[in-house]
């Protein structure tokens, strides 16, 4: 049986409107069906809601005035605000937040009628790579239950995967959105640093997060990105450089095909990743070989040090982020009376935040502090410096660089969230990305033992155009996307 | 020793610093002027106000500082219930940021001796929110009520080096600071909440005490010499004082120990991502500086020298306010007699502005440039005296009456001889002792010349009564 | 020097415990204090990278400035934040004393 794409279902609702109501009741079945497994949702809008959005937008179509989403039926991260819609970032602090604000790229795709089926679970704060640190329930991997499905934007990932949603948003600091679609057998991008406005974005670590999509093929990755990024007056940090219709490039890909020269750093597959992992991987570059694209080795030494510089900085910054939390204007709360200002906030934050967040928080508290500032955010964002000018370098001589999304099949629950280093680990391919500001993708290569696995590319900054032009043809080459489980059909 | 630290609102911003809400807050219903950026909202996130590096440039130039090349932004952390963030965002100087503007100086004339005062740092930074007492104060509410509306303004951080060694310095220190900040166009001092001086004082080489929440001009020169008193009783009775911060109590005019928890002090700053660098341009710089009005000091020297006033007069008029010393250029240009108008505004006008509680806005529509100025002339006309043009000033001022009027009440100067001679005949018959007296003692006629005075309510002409005394005390000598 | 002992990393626990103002429960303090060993060992790595005359690499953008010239725009509707907050009097936040 065929798996519906974004792209598909949003060229049948053009010349038949009416589908629209029948998406929605399929979608609402589905979800009735498998949600009680997966959890992949925290917040479902009623359907009677999302009905009465669909006759709007079903109008629009009438009237040849609808938007470029129209039939979009997509999931929200729940670290992106929404107005009116609860919005927890999976943990108990936030666990009533209702934001009186919609983030930048929820009032884009609104703009353009999407329609929001809810609000999707993740590692509380978007701090863990298995979406097991949530507050309330880990997300299972729909291709194997007792598995993770990645994190922190695992219930995105989970739900456009198990087709209870069209697309999706995720956000990715560290991997974020690549780890979970490398999981789930989607597509997952993380945009160019300062491509998509954060203004909304819940903040983790402010230099390194990104929103992006994740779906089920690059396509419909390509339509979210064409409505999402660009400039925002409301993010500083948002330059937004966009010099094309990303549409247009993966058709083009898709249809003439690219020739590219691709290059792999020995260090991102080597230390911690697991063999079969490194066979499905060079089985991918012989595919691709076979296909037109060139592929080198090189090393560069400065990849082994990824891992603690991310961890610095992403720890500094979400240390001063999570500041805020108090209980005062929002969030767990703490009766005031009686008691001092400090004893309040501490009650208030002892119990709102888990432990994996706790424990960020803390160790971040020391990088930043008098004294260890210099010897660790300082160094780190030096060592980031060379990180991104040594990745830079090689993408003059090269097109993109290649890896292994995720170093490891999808772990089973409860194995990786033991130990925090052990739960680190699985981010020595993504975090390199993030360090750089470069846009990076995870497209689908291959299943080991039915579980999925993923093929990542790397470009330059704001290379967007030419990345999704790569990725579509390499998806159509490596034909796994867009897929889904059986039992959810 | 004291070192000044003084949070100024860029009160002629017309949003605040990073967010596009209202600058003007005061007045407003509790938390109604309020965003998600500077309430601090998850997700939300802060723009910079440019005009705000403008006016800190402004500022920089007027102070003679050395102006940075960047603009960094850093977080500094410390939890507060009136900080939305639990960090404030400012600069730093260190970890490649610096204060927007370095190492300058006021002078200041205290006692007739001009002092130098550096000025150690400005940063830009964001005010917090503000929290109010449900019960008067601090100690005895259990609770705190906090409005957002201020959260997130424009402040300017000023910080002087230990240079000042009296009150009476600092204040002065302030005062000018505060009209130079309103010449420029910056701050208007007025405002309430819009400048604030924190105060750090040591006696004697000893510990340093920082007191905070000192809210006017006024109160500067009280909470110091308070604070010296308390800290060499404690010195002299053999005590040491202990280093700490302390609040000044406008009501009971005390300092009081603040008492807080001592949290260890470690703002972990760190530049902000949220924010780009900001280049500071020699273009820039020199285009505000083409754009800087006149300053107090250039103005006090122009008004000494082109209207031929005392430098206590220009002084006075100048720092006194930017409003009276505009008013004053605006009057003396239809109607002259500078040395005249600049002595009716600073002994007279201001003395009835704050008798009738109103403020100088209201005080200059009162004695308006044309009410005023038809004043003058009738006081060059001879049509009134030097006494009764202070009457007119009075009145106008507290009655808000245009002096037409005050003209048909007859306030005009009584210069009929016949009637004055009546009325120093009606004196004469009732003080017959002072008249005796004045014949032996000729400075007792001031008593005489006063009787007639108070007798025809100052209108007499003061000259022509002296000299009609004298001839009926020479008639009354003889005869 | 990066190298705590146990004292000085049951001190640095605690203290940045009172910075963060994230209260540690008596059973969790062993743990917590093993992993931020083993967390601080692990970024002790950096140490071995050479980055004598490397600048920081900070993202913020230098060149093209996103900045708001001074246009007041739209407030909130304070009922719609006041919905998140939990203690109110009037129109205020309600927090708690700082004396």
């Amino acid at each position: 049986m065929e798996v519906p794409t974004l792209a598909s279902v949003i060229e049948e609702i053009r010349s038949r409107p009416k589908l629209l109501t029948e998406y929605i009741e399929e979608i609402y079945e589905r979800i009735n069906r498998v949600e009680p497994i997966l959890r992949a949702y925290i917040t479902i809008r009623p359907k009677e809601e999302v009905l009465r959005d669909a006759k709007v937008v079903i109008e629009k179509l009438r009237s040849g005035e609808a938007g470029k989403l129209a039939g979009a039926l997509v999931a929200i991260k729940d670290n992106i605000v929404t107005k009116g819609l609860r919005t927890t970032c999976a943990s108990r602090m936030l666990k009533d937040f209702i934001p009186p604000y919609n983030a930048t790229v929820v009032e884009r795709l609104l703009s353009n009628d999407a329609i929001i089926i809810g609000k999707t679970n993740m590692d509380e704060f978007a701090m863990g790579s298995t979406t097991e640190n949530s507050a309330f329930y880990p997300t299972r991997n729909p291709w194997d239950t007792n598995r993770v499905p990645g994190g922190s934007s695992g219930g995105s990932a989970v739900a456009v995967s198990a087709l209870e949603a069209l697309a999706s948003l995720g956000s990715d600091t560290g991997g974020s959105v690549r780890a979970p679609a490398a999981f789930t057998a989607t597509v997952g991008l993380k945009p160019t640093y300062g491509l998509v406005s954060r203004y909304g974005l819940i903040a983790y670590a402010s230099s390194m997060d990104q929103i992006g999509p994740i779906c089920r093929s690059v396509v419909d990755t390509a339509l979210i990105l064409d409505v999402i990024a660009g400039k925002d007056g409301k993010d500083a940090t948002c330059i937004g450089v966009r010099k094309c219709n990303y549409v247009d490039e993966v058709r083009e890909g898709i249809n003439d095909g690219v020739k590219a020269k691709l290059v792999v750093i020995e260090e991102m597959v080597s230390e911690g990743v697991e063999p079969v992992i490194k066979a499905s991987f060079e089985r991918t570059l012989r595919k691709l070989e076979a296909n037109g694209f060139s592929v080198s080795w090189v090393s560069e030494q400065i990849i082994k040090y990824s891992l603690p510089a991310y961890y610095i900085i992403a720890m500094g910054e979400a240390s001063s982020n999570l500041a805020r939390y108090d209980g005062l204007r929002y969030g767990l709360h703490h009766s005031v009376e009686g008691l001092s200002w400090y004893e309040v906030f501490s009650k208030v934050r002892s119990e709102g935040f888990g432990r994996e967040v706790k424990r960020r928080i803390l160790v971040g508290t020391y990088v930043l502090s008098a004294g260890y500032y210099d010897a660790y955010y300082l160094r780190a964002s030096k060592v980031r410096r060379v990180i991104r000018d040594r990745l830079k370098d090689l993408l003059r001589r090269y097109d993109f660089i290649v890896s292994p999304t995720m170093p490891v099949l999808p772990p089973k629950l409860g194995e990786r969230i033991v130990d925090p280093l052990k739960l680190y680990a699985i981010d020595v391919e993504t975090v390199v990305a993030n360090l750089a500001g470069l846009p990076a993708i995870s497209v689908p290569s291959d299943f080991i033992s039915n579980l999925p696995v993923g093929f990542q590319i790397m470009g330059d900054e704001f290379s967007e155009c030419y990345l999704l032009k790569v990725s579509a043809f390499i998806e159509s080459i490596l034909k796994v996307s867009p897929t889904a489980p059986s039992w959810v059909m | 020793m004291i070192g000044l630290e003084i949070h100024v609102q860029i009160t002629s911003l017309k949003t605040k610093l990073f967010c596009s809400c209202p600058a003007d807050y005061r007045g407003k219903e509790p938390n109604t002027n309020v965003c998600p950026v500077c309430l601090g909202l998850p997700g939300s996130l802060p723009v910079f106000n440019m005009r705000a590096l403008r006016e800190a440039i402004k500022v920089a130039l007027a102070l003679n500082m050395n102006i940075s090349d960047y603009l960094v932004f850093t977080r500094k952390h410390y939890f507060y219930p009136d900080l939305p963030k639990n960090y404030q965002i400012s600069q730093y100087d260190g970890i490649g940021s610096t204060p927007i503007a370095r190492g300058g100086y006021i002078m200041i004339k205290v006692n007739g001796n001009l002092k130098k005062v550096r000025i150690r740092r400005i940063n830009i930074e964001e005010d917090p929110g503000r929290i109010v007492y449900p019960f008067a104060s601090a100690a005895k509410s259990p609770y705190v009520m906090i409005d957002y509306n201020r959260s997130g303004i424009a402040l300017l951080e000023i910080v002087t080096e230990p240079d000042l060694t009296s009150p009476r310095e600092a204040r002065e220190f302030v005062r000018k600071l505060a009209s130079i900040l309103e010449h420029l166009g910056v701050c208007n001092p007025r405002l309430e909440g819009a400048l604030r001086v924190d105060a750090n004082v040591s006696v004697r080489g000893g510990e340093r005490v920082e007191i905070k929440n000192i809210g006017s001009v006024r109160d500067v020169e009280k909470a110091l010499s308070y604070e010296i008193t308390r800290q060499l009783a404690i010195v002299k009775s053999g005590g040491k004082v202990v280093r700490e911060t302390r609040h000044w109590d406008k009501s009971r005019g005390v300092t009081v120990s603040a008492r807080v928890k001592e949290l260890e002090e470690d703002y972990r700053y760190f530049p902000d991502p949220d924010l780009p660098v900001i280049r500071v341009s020699k273009g820039l710089i020199d285009e505000v500086r083409k754009e800087l009005p006149e300053l107090p000091d250039e103005r006090i020297t122009r008004f000494i020298r082109d209207y031929g006033l005392s430098e206590y007069l220009a002084s006075v008029l100048v720092m006194e306010s930017k409003l009276l010393a505009d008013y004053f250029e605006d009057v003396v240009n239809v109607c002259r007699y500078p040395r005249l108008i600049a002595s009716i505004l600073i002994n007279e006008f201001l003395r009835w502005i704050d008798e009738a509680k109103i403020d100088i806005n209201e005080g200059i529509r009162r004695l308006s440039k044309d009410r005023l100025c038809y004043v003058i002339n009738l006081y060059s006309e001879g049509k009134i005296s030097t006494k009764l043009l202070k009457e007119y000033v009075k009145r106008i001022v507290l009655e808000d009456i245009d002096p037409k009027d005050l003209v048909k009440e007859g306030l005009t100067v009584l210069s009929s001889e016949e009637f004055i001679e009546r009325i120093v005949d009606e004196v004469f018959r009732e003080y017959r002792k002072a008249v005796e007296d004045a014949l032996k003692n000729p400075k007792a006629i001031n008593f005489l010349v006063g009787q007639v005075m108070r007798k025809t309510r100052g209108r007499a002409d003061p000259k022509l009564v002296n000299e009609i005394i004298r001839r009926r005390l020479i008639s009354v000598e003889r005869g | 020097m990066l190298v705590l002992s146990e004292e000085e990393l049951r001190e640095w626990v605690r203290r940045v415990s009172r910075l963060a103002l994230i209260e540690i429960r008596p059973e969790e303090e062993s743990s917590l204090i093993n992993d931020f060993k083993r967390i601080i060992e692990f970024f002790n790595k950096l140490q071995e990278v050479n980055v004598e005359g490397v600048e920081p690499l900070f993202m913020v953008p230098k060149e093209e400035i996103i900045v708001r010239n001074d246009v007041v725009g739209k407030c909130l509707n304070r009922e719609e934040f006041m919905v998140n907050v939990k203690e109110r009097i009037n129109g205020y936040v309600k927090g708690p004393k700082i004396v």
